[in-house]
């Protein structure tokens, strides 16, 4: 603090204090900021979180359910890379109905503006997945099994495609939130 | 008169025209404790160049877990470009073992059961045996079963399932896959 003595109006002598110098220490905070700007990625990370694996030989459910109840959905959607199948109450679908002859239940599709590339259909498998749950509402697991090669980032796509949906009122509710991975032979 | 307060107001001017730093101090200081906060309360950070993590619409957030690396075949250098690089399992820091990089398959002759890689459940089963002593000592939650996986992109299949395997052999059964967030 920096203090001076001047003369007032009526020749009395003040003491004026004067304010501390600010601005190096505004140019050091500056600078933090700056750095603090430049080393930051901005990625708003998140996770998905899921069960352990099952190991599967890719055979159904041994176990009877009692005659009374309905038997589980045991929902399992496989990757393959002609596209996803998906297995219901211990049956594979492997085609449409009326078409023996598709290589998939959900065939891939070409790339927009890539000429012979293709991807999974991920719209068209929420699509699927949606009559699923209209028909068995209270079912929330999932089970995904993909090929050998398919990519992380196609397993994440999958698993958003398979854990939420639109609600009626605009929200977003589960669909089947329980995704497990599976490992094993199909 | 009208020189002389012509006169008194050049000299008000003159007096008043030092800024006050004192509000932009305030600001700036808010500002800085807000990046030096926020930077703080992150549980993960993915600095590896040869990781891109997929994108999801998950708004999950990231918890401190033990953390399983899978780091991709490519490396992201400073110019933008990519330059191939050794995929790699990596545990808390710690190099666990590398991929082939010409299959990008774990090799056979470290995993058992077809599935399980070897010096990654060793190394879990260590991270497992230290979050138990250290609850023991500290009175905290402990062995909690929970693991992050920071995995590329391009990661296939059979690696990943390889890796959850494992985890789910050395006793952790619930993963948290690291993404991006797509709508933040």
């Amino acid at each position: 603090m920096a203090a001076e003595r001047r003369k007032g109006k009526q020749g009395r002598e003040e003491l004026q204090v004067s304010e501390p110098d600010l601005l190096p220490i505004m140019n050091i905070i500056f600078m933090l900021i700056l750095v603090l700007i430049s080393i930051a990625a901005f990625l708003p990370l998140g996770v998905i979180t899921t069960q352990a694996p099952k190991l599967s030989g890719g055979a159904a459910a041994s176990s009877q359910p009692p005659k009374d109840e309905k038997p589980p959905l045991g929902l399992t959607i496989f990757a393959v890379k002609e596209g996803f199948n998906l297995r219901m109450f211990g049956k594979l679908y492997k085609a449409p109905e009326g078409q023996p002859d598709a290589k998939a239940l959900i065939p891939v599709k070409a790339v927009e503006g890539q000429e012979g590339d293709t991807e999974h259909d991920f719209e068209a498998l929420h699509q699927k997945l949606l009559e699923i749950k209209k028909k068995n509402p209270q079912e929330e697991q999932l089970i995904i099994m993909g090929h050998d090669d398919f990519p992380y980032s196609d397993v994440i796509r999958t698993m958003d495609a398979s854990r939420m949906m639109e609600s009626d009122e605009g929200g977003k509710v589960p669909l089947f939130p329980m995704v497990v991975l599976g490992a094993g032979i199909f | 008169m009208a020189y002389r307060r012509r006169k008194k107001t050049a000299r008000q001017v003159a007096e008043t025209s030092a800024p006050n730093l004192n509000s932009l101090m305030d600001i700036i200081t808010i500002i800085l404790v807000y990046f030096i906060k926020t930077f703080a309360a992150s549980d993960l950070e993915v600095q590896d160049p040869s990781v891109q993590l997929p994108i999801s619409s998950s708004i999950e957030n990231v918890e401190e877990t033990a953390v399983v690396m899978v780091t991709g075949a490519k490396r992201k250098e400073p110019d933008g470009g990519y330059a191939k690089d050794v995929p790699t399992i990596v545990v808390d820091g710690k190099v666990v073992t590398r991929l082939d990089a010409s299959t990008y398959r774990v090799a056979d002759s470290i995993k058992e059961k077809g599935f399980v890689i070897q010096p990654l459940k060793k190394e879990l089963m260590e991270i497992r045996k230290d979050q138990g002593s250290t609850a023991a000592i500290t009175g905290g939650e402990g062995f909690t079963g929970k693991i992050t996986l920071v995995a590329d992109e391009d990661t296939p299949y059979r690696v990943l399932s390889d890796v959850l395997v494992t985890c789910g052999q050395a006793g952790f059964g619930t993963f948290k896959f690291a993404i991006i967030k797509k709508d933040s």
